[in-house]
């Protein structure tokens, strides 16, 4: 009896030792919780994160959370204060509005008291930084992934010696990768096969399609639509606020979405968001993508490996004006650990984490990253779409052309908005004059009349012109 | 008889002495007060509540991402705006189309797949097992198998339609038939509810009724019509008025399916409250359309369910 309650009361004690000694060890670790996006888009961080936890002892707790529900819980959790999360994820159009309501911390106070935050910043490429991490004048966030748009093509199609003969008979200039969405039409049509005819010398046993457009009800119409529009002048918000997409010019942009590139998509294009397309061109259904975003290249790779003979080629989207932007990684205002979170985020941004980040697939936003040529010789099959990325981020910087709706701060429901509004155009259920008055109501209503349009790019050397891509120094990859 | 009357008034007493004092206890009221009370909390907490918190949000400003956040009291501005909203509106339209359209397929295809299950002979329990599997699944799952299933480049269905020499359609990517995939989603999972349950109510209707009516060689058609369904009759309410309720909630399967695509085609009521409440968290006007909505749902199944109820209560009644 006597042995068996000394057992008893050893133990007892035992599981206090270790009960107290672990609250200890937890007192003294720090960990950060990250909210972002499930999936590839941070796959890659669970090992460097790892690698982070063992160097400094800050735990990195990783958040994923689907695409679609990560704007709504980081505002549920930074509007309720609850500091679930350290640090927050957004896209470009949310940039705005978790900087303007208080979500995000501005970070100029520690970026000034760390050395490598600053050299990151240095080498954050211009146009990304003023896309993802600028709010009124002051920094909110670092990006760490860029998805700018492009445009993938079948160049094996495009360099056959009989199909730029029947191109340049039927259209009366050489077949290249389109300088103008004009052209990219022209090439959507030339391309558009039935079952019996011939696609380079060869009968086609099924539809092939000169085009693959994600225009169904996702968060990626919009952007292929809008990049016609901005090359051709045209704002979804005017530098006045006020709605532009009952412009002539915005709704002749919708127009040849709608009337010259879709009719030569597959059918599906109206339920299909980015992956189908990239589905599509590597099951070789498609000669080209519309404005596509970039960091997909090492997926369309892939078509060489599955399509016989062919190859994929990046180009700049017609006239160079696209959606140009990244994921961004802030500190909610909210964490009890600003300053460990704000590390991280420098440190995920730096050359070291965004190096691994490109050699397993991710397309970086540092310049050092996107302009290594050894690098990237390296690595062509992850890395082979960046020279292209470089060039339409340049041209971007260099026209000091910033979509104005990045800078509203209710950019994040306006992009919601879009992408209901541009789909019914897309799929005929209203009429494009209809679907763009029902989308211009719907952002006065969302902003309580003219928005208000905090762009920083405004300034003496602004202008909403958009300035040609200089095409004549860029031959694709 | 007097003495008996003593003895039997001596032998009550001592009775009554020598039993245990008698202790208090709680009336049947307060007894049953006390078993419901857990019950209540729960409720209370968990549906009441929520209810009344509801309630005073949509009767005041309350857009979360505004510096003002949950503020002053409008009256009812936000109903007069849900009244309004030609969005809410066509929502309601499409909800209805889609709750007739699929209620009524799955009802009628469920009885009469309950009938088929209820003749066979072998294997009923593996087909019992099957039927399950959709209920079992979850829907969001499912409905992304689906979305690949119904594509017009690498789906199933128009691999069948080509293979019949039929042409191929754009299931979910068509405005004239997206709502249509959506409702043939919902009959796919629904319908083996409908089944089982009334099933389980064929199997439990007395079987004297129908030998007397097949001595008195009554056809079919008219056990049927005279005998089956009038006793399945409460079976049938009830399945129908759980299907309706769960109609008119549809979202995960237009969530997964079209996300309320293409254009609006499929935005179905409770889809657009989720973009109204949790995109862009306008909770003032979507509680008001919430609790309309709600209002008109429980308006319905109280009229529904009145004969139903009447019938239990008449019944309880007997017993």
């Amino acid at each position: 009896m006597k042995t068996n309650r000394r057992s008893i009361l050893f133990l007892t004690l035992v599981v206090l030792i270790v009960l107290v000694s672990s609250a200890g060890v937890s007192a003294q670790s720090v960990t950060i919780n990250w909210a972002t996006i499930a999936g590839f888009y941070t796959d890659w961080a669970e090992q460097v994160a790892a690698e982070y936890e063992a160097a400094t002892g800050v735990d990195i707790n990783i958040i994923g959370i689907d695409f679609p529900q990560l704007y709504q819980n980081q505002v549920l959790e930074s509007v309720a204060d609850t500091g679930a999360y350290d640090i927050l994820t957004y896209d470009v159009g949310w940039k705005a509005e978790f900087s303007e309501n208080g979500y995000l911390l501005a970070l100029d106070d520690l970026v000034a008291g760390n050395e490598n935050a600053q050299a990151v910043l240095a080498d954050i490429h211009p146009a990304l930084l003023e896309t993802t991490s600028h709010w009124r004048g002051q920094t909110f966030g670092l990006p760490y992934y860029t998805f700018t748009m492009g445009n993938f093509y079948r160049c094996d199609l495009y360099e056959d010696a009989g199909e730029q003969a029947a191109f340049l008979s039927r259209y009366g200039y050489p077949l290249d990768f389109p300088r103008t969405y004009e052209q990219m039409a022209d090439i959507a049509e030339f391309f558009r096969r039935a079952p019996g005819e011939t696609l380079k010398g060869e009968t086609l046993d099924q539809d092939f399609y000169g085009i693959g457009l994600m225009a169904g009800r996702f968060p990626q119409v919009q952007d292929e639509i809008n990049s016609i529009a901005w090359s051709w002048g045209a704002q979804v918000i005017n530098d006045d606020g006020t709605p532009g997409t009952l412009s002539m010019t915005f709704m002749s942009a919708m127009s040849l979405y709608v009337n010259d590139l879709l009719p030569y998509a597959p059918p599906g294009a109206t339920s299909s968001a980015f992956d189908e397309v990239i589905a599509q061109l590597r099951q070789g259904l498609i000669a080209q993508t519309g404005p596509m975003y970039l960091d997909q290249f090492p997926n369309a790779i892939k078509t060489e490996d599955e399509v016989s003979g062919a190859r994929v080629c990046t180009a700049p989207t017609p006239g160079g004006h696209t959606w140009v932007g990244a994921f961004g990684l802030g500190v909610s205002a909210d964490s009890g650990h600003q300053s460990e979170a704000f590390d991280f985020v420098a440190w995920l941004a730096s050359p070291e984490a965004q190096r691994r980040f490109a050699e397993g697939g991710g397309s970086s936003a540092l310049q050092s990253i996107l302009s290594d040529t050894a690098l990237i010789e390296a690595n062509p099959r992850t890395m082979g779409h960046y020279p292209t990325l470089l060039r339409v981020l340049d041209h971007a910087a260099d026209s000091n052309f910033y979509p104005n709706y990045y800078f509203v701060p209710q950019g994040g429901k306006i992009y919601d908005e879009m992408t209901t509004y541009y789909s019914a155009a897309a799929s005929g259920e209203q009429s494009i004059e209809e679907a763009m008055t029902n989308f211009a109501q719907a952002v006065e209503r969302i902003c309580n009349g003219p928005c208000e349009v905090a762009n920083d790019a405004f300034g003496a050397d602004y202008t909403p012109i958009p300035k040609p891509f200089p095409y004549v120094e860029y031959y694709g990859r | 008889m007097a003495n008996l009357a003593d003895v039997s008034s001596q032998v009550s007493t001592r009775a009554a002495e020598s039993a245990p004092p008698k202790k208090r206890v709680l009336s049947d009221t307060w007894y049953s007060v006390l078993l419901i009370t857990p019950a209540m909390i729960f409720i209370f907490i968990f549906a009441l509540f929520p209810l009344g918190y509801a309630i005073n949000v949509s009767l005041r400003y309350a857009d979360l991402t505004s510096p003002q956040g949950i503020s002053d009291y409008v009256g009812l501005e936000n109903y007069r705006f849900a009244l309004n909203d030609n969005i809410f509106w066509a929502s309601v339209q499409r909800t209805l189309t889609f709750g007739v359209a699929a209620v009524a397929i799955e009802m009628v295809l469920g009885i009469a797949i309950a009938f088929l299950l209820n003749e066979i002979k072998w294997l009923k329990g593996l087909a019992r097992s099957l039927f399950i599997l959709p209920l079992a699944a979850s829907p969001v799952a499912v409905g992304l198998i689906w979305r690949y299933m119904y594509h017009p480049e690498f789906g199933v269905y128009n691999g069948i339609l080509a293979s019949l020499g039929l042409p191929e359609q754009n299931w979910l990517g068509s405005t004239a038939l997206a709502m249509p995939s959506v409702i043939i989603f919902d009959v796919w999972q629904w319908t083996p509810f409908v089944a089982l349950i009334v099933l389980a109510g064929l199997q439990a209707l007395p079987k004297e009724p129908f030998e007397a009516a097949r001595l008195d060689k009554a056809s079919t058609w008219r056990i049927l019509r005279t005998l089956t369904f009038p006793m399945l009759a409460p079976v049938l309410t009830l399945v129908f008025v759980l299907r309706a309720i769960d109609a008119v909630r549809l979202y995960d399967a237009v969530f997964s399916l079209t996300q309320g695509g293409p254009g609006q085609a499929t935005e179905v009521v409770t889809y657009y409250l989720y973009r109204l409440g949790l995109r862009f968290f306008r909770l003032d006007q979507s509680s008001a359309m919430s609790l309309l909505f709600l209002y008109a749902v429980v308006v319905f199944t109280a009229l529904l369910m009145r004969r139903f109820m009447r019938n239990i209560a008449e019944r309880a009644r007997r017993a």
